[in-house]
């Protein structure tokens, strides 16, 4: 018989990966401007979509051009994370990711993209000339 | 832990490895250029060259105002203000252990070749009541104002009731003034005591000879004046006006700012020392 005392909860809740998404993504934000002189920042914003998901902005700054921002790449996912997808601007392409693993190297590839690598050499070459 | 701060009117000059200089020798936390006309992206790469410590704020400011600090990009916020074309305020979020919370007013008057100084002055009575109005809205925000005023410390918009109310007296600076039955708030301005000569002749921040009846030679229109709340994290001795960079001097045999290789505008320099309170009030 459950008595109204019973603690019917599981024992604990073991969480094995403590990384997010968000995480990660805000850890390589901060790893852009030391490589820019800080000319060229990353932001990362999140916030919940209108469909229920959450959502990771990734950004490009440049403080110099009067904050001029353009956006990389959007992740969209649901509370369990995964599946999650990840909506880049250039060249225009959504990702669909299963894991983790998965993820990193899917940012990897963008963030080490040559779209990128020309955004940021713009950002740069105006903002110092 | 210091949190310090330098101001200068470069006056449109290039000055970029005097900047550099500047920033080696005294490492200011917050960095304020004015009528500065540089490449914010340029002068990053040359604060940035061995560590990267700068960053710009990207918001555009009141007139050729630009601002550098080493803090983290969100630590620093500009506030609406659609009187731009004077002064800016910005808001400086001092992250633990120092765990405080700045009102920074950033200033730049026009100066008296295009306006008269009862019209420099009549400006001050508007910027202070936008900045009473700011400390209304930021309660448990503390504030600094700093700039080119191109006033005087004496001059009314200074220390008038209805301009910033800023007073010498240190001690008074703690107190409201009351005046016809209406309490004001007194700022605390510790530039007075730079008109006092330096050895090299230096009394003031700008140098200006008129062919007028009055005129005073030395100002000190580049000032920082300082909400009571801040003084027992401010000692005098740690504003000074800088008069050399690297050891190549800004002035001249006289004392007076070398406006032919450097600016016409002296910089300041000045800290607070947040973590431990410096004088008893």
């Amino acid at each position: 018989m459950i008595n109204s005392y019973d603690d019917l909860w599981p024992k604990e809740f073991k969480i094995e990966d403590q990384r997010t998404p968000l995480i990660i993504l805000r850890e390589q934000a901060t790893l852009l401007g030391p490589k820019t002189n800080n000319i060229v920042e990353a932001k990362v914003q999140s916030s919940s979509s209108s469909s229920g998901l959450l959502q990771v902005l990734f950004d490009l700054v440049a403080p110099a051009l009067n904050n001029y921002r353009i956006r990389l790449f959007t992740v969209f996912h649901p509370i369990e994370i995964f599946p999650l997808l990840i909506r880049v601007e250039k060249p225009t392409k959504e990702i669909r990711i299963e894991g983790m693993d998965d993820f990193v190297v899917a940012v990897r590839e963008i963030l080490s993209g040559e779209e990128t690598i020309k955004i940021i050499k713009a950002l740069i070459l105006q903002s110092t000339s | 832990m210091k949190c310090s701060f330098v101001v200068w009117n470069i006056g449109r000059k290039e000055l970029y490895s005097s900047i550099e200089n500047l920033v080696r020798e005294y490492e200011p936390n917050v960095l304020v250029l004015i009528e500065s006309e540089l490449l914010s992206g340029k002068l990053l790469q040359i604060l940035n060259s061995e560590e990267n410590k700068f960053h710009c704020f990207g918001e555009s400011l009141a007139k050729q105002i630009q601002i550098y600090f080493t803090y983290n990009s969100e630590t620093v916020n500009k506030l609406d203000n659609q009187y731009d074309g004077a002064y800016s305020f910005l808001t400086l979020n001092l992250p633990y252990p120092m765990d405080i919370n700045l009102l920074l007013a950033i200033v730049h008057l026009p100066n008296k070749k295009i306006w008269n100084e009862e019209s420099i002055n009549d400006e001050m009575v508007e910027f202070a009541i936008d900045l009473k109005n700011r400390e209304k809205e930021f309660l448990n925000y503390h504030t600094i104002v700093m700039g080119d005023f191109n006033l005087n410390p004496f001059e009314r918009g200074i220390v008038s009731k209805i301009g910033l109310n800023a007073t010498m007296d240190r001690c008074e600076a703690n107190k409201n003034r009351t005046i016809q039955k209406k309490e004001y708030k007194y700022f605390y301005n510790p530039m007075w005591k730079h008109y006092a000569p330096l050895t090299n002749g230096t009394q003031g921040t700008y140098y200006l000879y008129k062919s007028e009846p009055i005129q005073y030679l030395w100002n000190i229109f580049d000032q920082v004046i300082i909400g009571p709340t801040l003084l027992p994290y401010f000692n005098d001795e740690d504003l000074i006006i800088i008069t050399s960079l690297d050891g190549v001097s800004l002035v001249d045999l006289n004392g007076r700012p070398n406006s032919n290789v450097f600016s016409d505008h002296l910089p300041i320099y000045f800290q607070f020392n947040f973590q431990e309170g410096v004088t008893d009030d």
